[in-house]
């Protein structure tokens, strides 16, 4: 049995993250009739990366029968709510899904996909609407950073899940923050390396230059992950990728690579976008 | 996208609301529907008005369709494009720089 526990905040941050998937690894590496368990009870605080995670480890477990239990906490309210308006409580609890028409809810429900549609990022964009006006170059910005990253786990990552997508809005912050979690075959596996270039140098290239692809379908030109970063870099965002060995942090314009053990076998894409203070390049 | 895409006169207009394909489909339907109008006319002009976050997937089908019935020169100089923001413009110019097309895009 595969039993994990985890306490404290489980922040939508690189760090926060690091911690929780290096920490997952033993449950996405359980083999059929395994038991997976996982103990959030004393969590107080979590967010779409960590639901986008855990629906992707559902869906795993599901399709290879292994029991899989999470243990939610009982407060603070707030994480509570959280737990209802994401669809996790019903996913894993069974209790009925909470309406995200409520008034004061900033979540949108988590969408399982296999093949990108361009309604895909309307939810999230009507719910940030109900709380503020929302700048039309935010907007784009937005669905377009959502559908690049899903669209690469379309083309590139044969995932055996399909792909997981949660939102979350805090009008406080005024900030978007989104995951899109697969199971598929990795960044550092895909993309085209220029001679003996390290992964990662491949990756750096295609997080910052574009232009860098596969072509798994024929019209792929590496401009995906581009545009997730120039998104992200004009809107004060910050992005954390976590594929195969491979842990990419983007902040400030900077983008941190380093090799993360043990592996995670997919690719989680976490990000965070500051709505209304885009600025000129 | 077949009830989104009505040609008046000489401009195809791109309408969101009644996309029902994936990203992908849609762009290859309509660089199929450009070809057509190519076949045809001198001029074709195509609007993205209205539409928000175009994902760079949807102009790589539509070019890479586009080109299986007319040249990139064809494109560059038959078809002229109106953007939505220059966000949306910036998407596309770096597709026509990855086909490696002669167009520049104006809104």
């Amino acid at each position: 049995m595969a039993e994990i526990a985890f306490e404290g905040n489980l922040n939508d941050t690189p760090a926060s993250m690091r911690r929780f998937i290096k920490g997952m690894v033993p449950a996405f590496e359980a083999g059929a009739g395994e038991e997976v368990v996982i103990d959030l009870r004393a969590v107080r605080y979590f967010g779409p990366d960590v639901c986008a995670t855990l629906v992707a480890l559902q869906r795993r477990c599901q399709s290879l029968r292994i029991p899989l239990q999470v243990r939610f906490p009982s407060s603070p309210p707030k994480l509570r709510a959280y737990i209802g308006f994401s669809g996790l409580a019903s996913l894993f609890e069974g209790t009925p899904s909470t309406s995200p028409e409520h008034p004061e809810n900033e979540t949108i429900p988590y969408e399982v996909f296999e093949r990108v549609r361009i309604q895909q990022a309307d939810a999230i964009v009507q719910l940030i609407e109900r709380h503020q006006v929302l700048r039309s170059d935010d907007d784009d910005a937005l669905r377009s950073a959502i559908r690049e990253v899903m669209q690469n786990v379309e083309d590139h990552s044969k995932s055996p899940v399909g792909g997981v997508f949660a939102a979350r809005y805090f009008s406080a912050q005024r900030e978007v923050r989104v995951a899109i979690v697969d199971l598929g075959v990795g960044i550092p596996s895909t993309v085209p390396r220029a001679g003996g270039e390290p992964a990662a140098g491949a990756v750096r290239r295609t997080l910052l230059q574009g232009g860098v692809t596969s072509n798994t379908t024929g019209r792929n030109a590496g401009q995906g992950l581009y545009w997730l970063a120039a998104h992200a870099n004009r809107m004060r965002g910050e992005v954390a990728i976590f594929s195969d060995d491979l842990e990419c942090v983007l902040r400030n314009k900077q983008l941190d690579m380093r090799a993360v053990d043990p592996p995670f076998h997919g690719t989680a894409v976490f990000f965070t976008l500051a709505l209304g203070s885009s600025v000129d390049e | 996208m077949s009830n989104s895409t009505v040609s008046t006169s000489e401009t195809i207009v791109v309408q969101e609301v009644a996309w029902s394909d994936s990203i992908a489909d849609s762009g290859t339907r309509l660089g199929g529907i450009i070809a057509s109008e190519l076949s045809t006319r001198h001029q074709v002009a195509v609007s993205f008005r209205g539409l928000r976050g175009v994902p760079s997937t949807f102009f790589n089908a539509m070019v890479v369709r586009a080109l299986q019935d007319v040249t990139p020169e064809a494109i560059a100089t038959k078809v002229k494009f109106e953007f939505e923001n220059d966000v949306q413009e910036q998407v596309w110019l770096r597709t026509a720089r990855a086909y490696q097309l002669p167009v520049v895009g104006r809104r």
